[in-house]
């Protein structure tokens, strides 16, 4: 039953029993009025046949005195009166034997009085006229008597009647204690369920408050608001176990997680470290390429001035040449000599084909470790995407670190950059190299043929002066070549003085990147620390969750 | 429903507590039918009965006196109801607390039902008795006969006067011894004619024995103590033209025109009194006798009316009265 109900049952059932005592006592009053309702006319009557005899025995002493005819019937109709008033006290409600004596005594003397009465004022007898006045009050005195019993009766019924009323009204008030404390105890005991029942649910949501959620509510069976208010609280109750359960969950979750990315982090620290040093080998790599190639500018050097040398011996032997027929004698000597020189400068050419040969190596070298650059700046860029996603994970505290693995994946970007450039440097020193060797082995070649016809000179002085114009014609063009050998020498020189440059500037990008991978370190770090006040809030909200005990 | 069983046992409780508080109340409830019992008075009326004009209605009329403003009840018999006296007095004792019986007509029966009841208490008006639960009313007839003895000597012309008594009995004597020293004492020439009719209830008797007084013996003012007997000289006086003096009540309207005045004995205030004093001394009677005079108040002269009475009458009639009430005057009863 819904409360409003059970209230309004309850105000009914008070109403109900204040009616009860309402009708109870209407009945009763009813009662008391019926009791008294039989003896005033009988009381009345005595009354009235009272005053009728007083008039009677006025009028007879009136009548004594003066006997008129008007004083006669007046007499004559008041006893007419008092006959029938007589009548009617006799048939009243007078049942005691003593009361029925008076009425009976009352009945005998009025008999006579109006036979003696009518004798009397028919015969006009004046001293009997007045006798019979005097005989009238005795018949008073009768009903005196009379009348006292029937008071007497009246009064008791009138004490029955009031102590009836008192009686009724002891219970009436008897009644309304017991309905006021009945009611009132009921109430009392009703509004003390209901207040009862309230301060449980209370008692209940503030163990909830404190974060008990161990604490037992009892299916309500009622169906009252009140029950399904405790119906919704065991409802609310258990759908928060659920959730602080799953927020547990989470938090248990974000701190693995956190875990899980700290420890990234550290893998992430270690491949940056692996970068710097990487980065400071490319450094020394490129260090080591910078002496090698102020190696090769001094041989290169020095193999100009060779080359200069080499012209000055030509336009000699040019003029020598001239001057061969002439000395012929001389010539076998002289180009024993010359044979000599030749050979020298075989030794001195293979010598430069050495360097070249070392050069090409060291170009090589210079390849392989670009290529290292090459793959280390494709790793770099790998990391500082796996760095961007990380940090998209970490959210609002990964955004630094974010800004630094772009400025990383720049910087490798960059690398990625220089290490095409020094590979296609490399190559054109390659293809510069591949020319010297070519003219070295041709060199080489002329020497030999050099010596050849030196040699034949010997045998053949004569195809000697023949050809010795021959010779300043080849001398010219082995001038001419030696010219253009100068002109790459130079060009070598070029080549390398590009390479040294290019080497600084790899060495200076190697330099950035160590420092951007310290900055990136530090990033890391910052990184860690969010990552730790991540797990700091992660274990806070694992405390607050403590507070309920599920 | 679940409090149920709790609203059920609230309700038997409060049926319980209306149950009990009930029956407490019924207890209460019949008690306090207390009677106020009054005291009951029975008188033996004289022969005649009620309307003798006499002792009957003065007894009749002081009972009622006493009925009205003491609070008693009183019943009467008459003889004619009766039969015997015997029989009324027998019955007023089994109602009454005190029985009262009137004049010497009755004192044999009550004295006989006296001995009957000894501890009843018994009054007898006009009489004496020995019997100690008998105690008597006396009054001073004399000392009224002789003051209205005095206005009949200052009234009469003839100097005739005179006196009819009921019945020869010394009480009446006094009436007489009473009538005749006033009469004597006011009016020394006055002669008083004296006769007795035997009877206090024959007005026609009386009626004639007055006439003769008048026309034989010129009395002109006759003195009656002589009951209904009376009643019938006072009206025989007013045919005659001549006056008269009424005995016991003012008897005025019985003979308007002859009735000078009247001694009046006021047996009815004698009787109250008497009452007043049996209910003052829880239902006894302090004295034996009782006697009432002219300074109880119940012995006492009627108002002169018919003849003027100047102020030298009264002056001599005050002159004796003052002398008779001051005790300077003592009258001689035979």
């Amino acid at each position: 039953m819904k409360l409003q109900g059970k209230m309004v049952l309850n105000a009914l059932i008070s109403l109900l029993a204040s009616l009860v005592l309402v009708a109870y006592i209407i009945f009763q009053l009813l009662n008391m009025n019926a009791q008294n309702k039989e003896l005033v006319p009988t009381l009345l009557n005595i009354q009235k046949l009272n005053g009728t005899l007083m008039q009677i025995s006025q009028g007879l002493n009136n009548y004594s005195a003066t006997m008129t005819e008007s004083n006669k019937a007046s007499i004559l109709n008041e006893l007419q009166k008092a006959e029938e008033l007589v009548t009617q006290v006799a048939s009243g409600v007078l049942p005691s034997g003593e009361e029925q004596e008076w009425v009976s005594s009352i009945q005998t003397k009025f008999g006579k009085l109006k036979g003696e009465t009518e004798q009397a004022v028919n015969g006009q007898d004046s001293p009997e006229a007045k006798r019979q006045a005097i005989r009238a009050q005795g018949i008073q005195n009768d009903l005196y008597m009379l009348n006292l019993l029937a008071e007497a009766r009246y009064e008791a019924s009138t004490r029955e009647l009031e102590n009836s009323i008192q009686l009724t009204w002891q219970i009436a008030l008897a009644g309304a204690i017991v309905l006021v404390v009945a009611v009132g105890a009921y109430n009392v005991f009703v509004s003390r369920q209901l207040a009862g029942r309230i301060r449980r649910l209370n008692e209940a949501a503030g163990q909830i408050a404190e974060g008990n959620l161990m604490v037992e509510i009892a299916e309500p069976k009622g169906k009252d608001e009140l029950d399904e208010l405790g119906r919704s609280f065991r409802l609310m109750k258990n759908n928060l176990h659920g959730i602080v359960h799953s927020v547990d969950q989470a938090g248990r979750s974000v701190d693995s997680l956190a875990q899980d990315i700290d420890q990234h982090n550290d893998t992430m620290q270690e491949i940056v470290n692996q970068v710097a040093a990487a980065t400071e080998e490319l450094a020394v790599g490129s260090q080591k390429t910078a002496e090698d190639l102020a190696v090769t500018v001094e041989l290169v050097d020095e193999m100009s001035q060779l080359f200069e040398a080499n012209l000055a011996g030509t336009a000699q032997s040019a003029a020598y040449s001239s001057e061969a027929v002439r000395i012929m004698d001389k010539g076998s000597r002289e180009m024993e000599e010359q044979l000599r020189v030749v050979a020298a400068n075989r030794q001195a050419m293979s010598e430069v084909e050495q360097t070249v040969q070392t050069l090409e190596a060291n170009a090589q070298e210079i390849t392989q470790m670009t290529g290292y650059v090459s793959e280390i700046a494709k790793q770099t860029t790998m990391l500082s995407l796996n760095a961007s996603i990380e940090a998209a994970r970490a959210g609002e505290a990964g955004k630094g670190f974010a800004v630094v693995a772009d400025e990383v994946k720049k910087l490798a970007d960059q690398s990625a950059v220089t290490a095409k450039q020094i590979f296609s440097a490399v190559e054109g020193i390659t293809a510069a190299m591949r020319n010297v060797k070519d003219s070295v082995a041709r060199s080489m070649e002329l020497s030999r043929e050099q010596e050849e016809a030196a040699a034949l000179t010997g045998q053949s002085f004569t195809e000697v002066s023949q050809q010795v114009q021959q010779i300043a014609g080849h001398l010219d063009t082995l001038t001419a070549d030696m010219n253009r050998s100068q002109h790459m020498c130079s060009q070598v020189q070029e080549a390398v003085a590009n390479m040294s440059a290019i080497t600084e500037q790899s060495a200076g990008g190697s330099e950035e990147i160590a420092a951007s991978t310290t900055e990136q370190r530090r990033s890391f770090a910052l990184a860690a620390e969010k990552v730790k006040q991540l797990r700091q809030i992660a274990g806070e909200l694992q405390q607050e969750l403590q507070r309920f005990r599920l | 429903m679940m409090r149920k069983p709790v609203s059920r046992r609230m309700v038997l409780r409060w049926l319980i507590a209306v149950l009990v508080i009930s029956i407490l109340a019924g207890c209460g409830s019949n008690t306090g039918m207390t009677e106020d019992k009054r005291v009951h008075v029975g008188v033996m009326l004289s022969d005649v009965g009620l309307g003798d004009q006499s002792y009957s209605d003065a007894a009749f009329a002081g009972l009622v006196s006493a009925r009205d403003e003491l609070g008693i009840v009183f019943d009467y018999r008459e003889l004619e109801q009766v039969g015997t006296f015997d029989q009324g007095f027998e019955e007023l004792v089994q109602d009454s607390d005190m029985v009262i019986g009137l004049g010497f007509q009755v004192k044999d029966s009550l004295e006989t039902i006296a001995k009957k009841h000894p501890d009843f208490p018994f009054v007898i008006v006009d009489e004496t008795s020995e019997l100690p639960n008998v105690t008597s009313i006396t009054f001073k007839e004399e000392e009224g006969s002789y003051l209205v003895g005095l206005i009949a000597g200052l009234k009469t012309r003839s100097d005739k006067v005179g006196f009819l008594g009921g019945v020869d009995a010394p009480l009446i004597h006094k009436f007489q011894a009473g009538f005749e020293q006033g009469l004597k004492a006011v009016n020394p020439d006055a002669e008083l004619v004296v006769e007795y009719a035997g009877t206090f209830g024959d007005a026609e008797l009386g009626a004639e024995i007055a006439g003769r007084m008048f026309r034989e013996d010129d009395v002109d003012i006759v003195y009656t103590a002589a009951g209904f007997t009376g009643v019938g000289a006072l009206q025989e006086a007013e045919k005659q033209h001549k006056l008269a003096i009424g005995v016991d009540t003012d008897q005025f309207f019985v003979a308007e025109k002859a009735v000078v005045t009247s001694m009046m004995k006021n047996v009815d205030v004698a009787i109250r009194t008497a009452v007043e004093t049996f209910l003052t001394n829880n239902g006894q009677f302090p004295e034996k006798q009782i006697v009432f005079g002219l300074k109880d108040n119940a012995i006492g002269v009627a108002p002169i009316r018919v003849v003027p009475f100047g102020p030298e009458d009264q002056q001599q009639y005050d002159e004796f009265a003052e002398k008779l009430e001051a005790g300077s005057t003592v009258i001689t009863l035979p």
